[in-house]
């Protein structure tokens, strides 16, 4: 399945995007690491879905000067949607993403058809150690990022083999994940007091062996999610897109599909 | 010419062999290896030791500020700078410097530097710095806004200092309605403001602008880098149409003088071992955090870092690096005289304790420097100065 560059533009803010797929539009929202670890993902959604996949402005790229937090990253797609002309989506966001994505939700619940997010930051559970992004060793943050030890593996040998330019691409994606999550560490102050206001099917997938985002988050994101649908991955770290697709891919759908009206 | 005793107060008790079992002294070493009795201790030696430097003849001391590390006992050197306000009488008191990225009230600083400079009779030298990487962790603060809160408190700063109040300061990271400090600092218009860092272009470059002219401050880098950078300060000034004098150039790093070049390396070797292998290293990742530095910057910083911050020096590597500059009045005249004669160097800030350091060889250390350094560079400025006269 084929997808084409596009370029968001709104406001004078501008975000890249990738774009493939037919079906109802769905947003997806990538994490901490930017885009490209969501490739095989998108691929199998873009099956069934219009999918659209920016890349979150500041990743790859110089800061933005309007970005401050991740609120500005959920206005930015809010206009989007209406930008594009997509009508109501179906977001998705895996970690940082959604974060993104609860924010755009509580502000206008309406913009989406449904919400779901996978190992999400966004709020805080106290006393529930998680993983630090920016404070781990390269080498410590992949032997906590999955269960299966080949995977460790590949990604070490991968770390160890990397390029000048996926170095640097590397510190400016942290560079903006920084820019929004350093303080409070992945939180928004008052994003747990309005998640009441989420009002559209909403779905929880979440690695059960997750050591970044311990599944105790999972658990306070479906309390406090009204009606929402709880799914956890056996055998699956943080990064169940990468760890676990086709189940990922089966869950998003087999839940979109189910929500449909 | 000026000559500086500069302590950075480390916790010399540390238990070394625990330091390994931790990535970094910094942030990571669980503070249960600290001892209280230990730290009363060392606080009265090392006070005793800046308080000395008086009556030996430098012309000041040099504290700085590092937060949760046993590499420095000095979270505030407001604290220390305060106590030497009152125990010293004429030597400058030098902070470089204060870390006002991390606060979140700069107005604080502005008052308490203001305070000190008044109880010395305008003794204060400051400086005002971005912290390390590392307490960007500590104090949460956004590593991406380093550069442009660090502008902004300055300005803060420099304002609440000279300007009359009633003011309001109007920032983007700052905002007070009311800028009104009692007491103003002392020295007019201001203490002098200089700027430490390790080459960062971007404040080698804020330095130099006409409007500011502060003292750049080459730490810890070798003879060198420090080269290069009092060069770029140089070229950058002239562009900028003034030339600086030698009262503009500061260099500061560690300093060791015994008889002899072996005797010097066979007393020094363990403790500045210990400096470089155990209480100044950190990994890369806590040493620069995401936007903290630009990212050409960063690569640069990032393939020197595995030389100065990741241990496994011995002494002669930073000898021969240059970083360290160690050995009998004669060798260490020397290096001196690349600093002072090549480079034109003002101001030199020797670290004359470091890591485990005992008092015993500090003091006789600061002793030889006091008789060996600072009068054969004074006489050679006055001769100099005098040809001048003729």
């Amino acid at each position: 399945m084929g997808f084409e560059p596009i370029e968001i533009k709104v406001a004078g803010k501008a975000a890249q995007a990738h774009r493939g797929g037919s079906g109802d539009a769905l947003l997806f929202l990538h994490g901490n690491d930017g885009l490209s670890t969501s490739w095989p993902v998108l691929e199998k959604l873009a099956e069934s879905f219009d999918v659209i996949a920016p890349v979150h402005p500041g990743f790859g790229d110089e800061l933005p000067d309007w970005l401050e937090g991740v609120d500005d990253y959920a206005y930015f797609y809010l206009d989007a949607i209406e930008a594009l002309g997509l009508g109501r989506v179906h977001a998705v966001g895996h970690s940082v993403g959604g974060w993104v994505a609860l924010e755009m939700a509580v502000r206008n619940p309406l913009a989406l058809k449904t919400l779901t997010i996978s190992g999400s930051s966004g709020i805080h559970v106290k006393g529930v150690p998680k993983g630090d992004p920016f404070f781990f060793s390269p080498e410590k943050l992949i032997r906590h990022l999955f269960v299966s030890e080949k995977l460790t593996e590949e990604w070490l040998d991968q770390e160890s083999k990397m390029t000048a330019e996926e170095a640097d691409e590397r510190l400016m994606n942290q560079r903006a994940l920084a820019r929004v999550a350093w303080n409070p560490p992945f939180y928004s102050r008052g994003l747990h007091k309005w998640l009441h206001r989420i009002n559209i099917p909403s779905h929880v997938i979440w690695g059960e062996q997750d050591r970044m985002w311990p599944i105790d988050y999972a658990r306070e994101f479906n309390t406090r999610l009204k009606g929402s649908t709880l799914s956890v991955i056996p055998d699956c770290g943080h990064l169940a897109l990468v760890e676990k697709p086709d189940e990922f891919v089966g869950l998003v759908t087999q839940f979109i599909r189910g929500n449909a009206g | 010419m000026n000559f500086y005793f500069f302590h950075l107060m480390p916790y010399g008790a540390l238990d070394l062999s625990l330091v390994d079992k931790y990535e970094s002294t910094w942030t990571q070493l669980p503070n249960s290896a600290y001892d209280p009795e230990e730290g009363f201790k060392l606080y009265q030696r090392y006070l005793g030791e800046l308080e000395s430097a008086e009556d030996l003849g430098f012309d000041g001391v040099v504290v700085n500020e590092h937060h949760q590390t046993a590499y420095g006992m000095m979270p505030s050197p407001v604290v220390i700078a305060s106590a030497l306000a009152r125990s010293t009488k004429k030597m400058k008191i030098a902070i470089v410097g204060n870390a006002i990225v991390l606060r979140d009230h700069p107005l604080a600083v502005a008052e308490e530097l203001a305070m000190i400079d008044t109880i010395s009779g305008g003794r204060l030298i400051c400086a005002f710095v971005r912290g390390i990487g590392t307490e960007y962790y500590v104090w949460q603060v956004n590593p991406t806004y380093s550069h442009e809160r660090h502008y902004e408190a300055h300005d803060l700063i420099l304002r609440a200092w000279t300007e009359p109040g009633p003011f309001a300061f109007e920032g983007k990271h700052y905002h007070f309605p009311y800028v009104n400090i009692w007491p103003r600092p002392y020295q007019k218009p201001h203490p002098p403001i200089w700027a430490p860092s390790n080459g960062s272009r971007e404040t080698v470059n804020w330095a130099s602008d006409p409007e500011r002219k502060y003292t750049y401050l080459s730490a810890f880098g070798s003879l060198d880098s420090s080269a290069r950078y009092f060069d770029l300060y140089r070229d950058l000034s002239k562009k900028k149409g003034w030339t600086p004098t030698a009262d503009k150039l500061g260099w500061a790093g560690p300093v060791y003088i015994a008889k002899t070049d072996a005797q010097a390396l066979k007393e020094a070797k363990p403790h500045i071992e210990s400096f470089f292998n155990k209480f100044i290293v950190k990994p890369v990742q806590s040493s620069f955090p995401p936007g903290y530095t630009s990212i050409e910057s960063l690569r640069m910083v990032r393939e020197r870092h595995s030389f100065i911050q990741s241990g496994g020096q011995s002494a002669e590597d930073v000898i021969k690096a240059g970083v360290f500059l160690c050995g009998s009045p004669d060798t260490v005249r020397k290096q001196i005289s690349r600093l002072v004669n090549d480079m034109d160097v003002g101001h030199i800030m020797a670290n004359l304790q470091f890591g485990t350091m005992p008092h015993e060889l500090t003091a006789k250390n600061m002793d030889n420097f006091a008789k060996e350094i600072i009068p054969y560079f004074k006489a050679q400025q006055r001769k100099v100065e005098s040809s001048a006269a003729e």
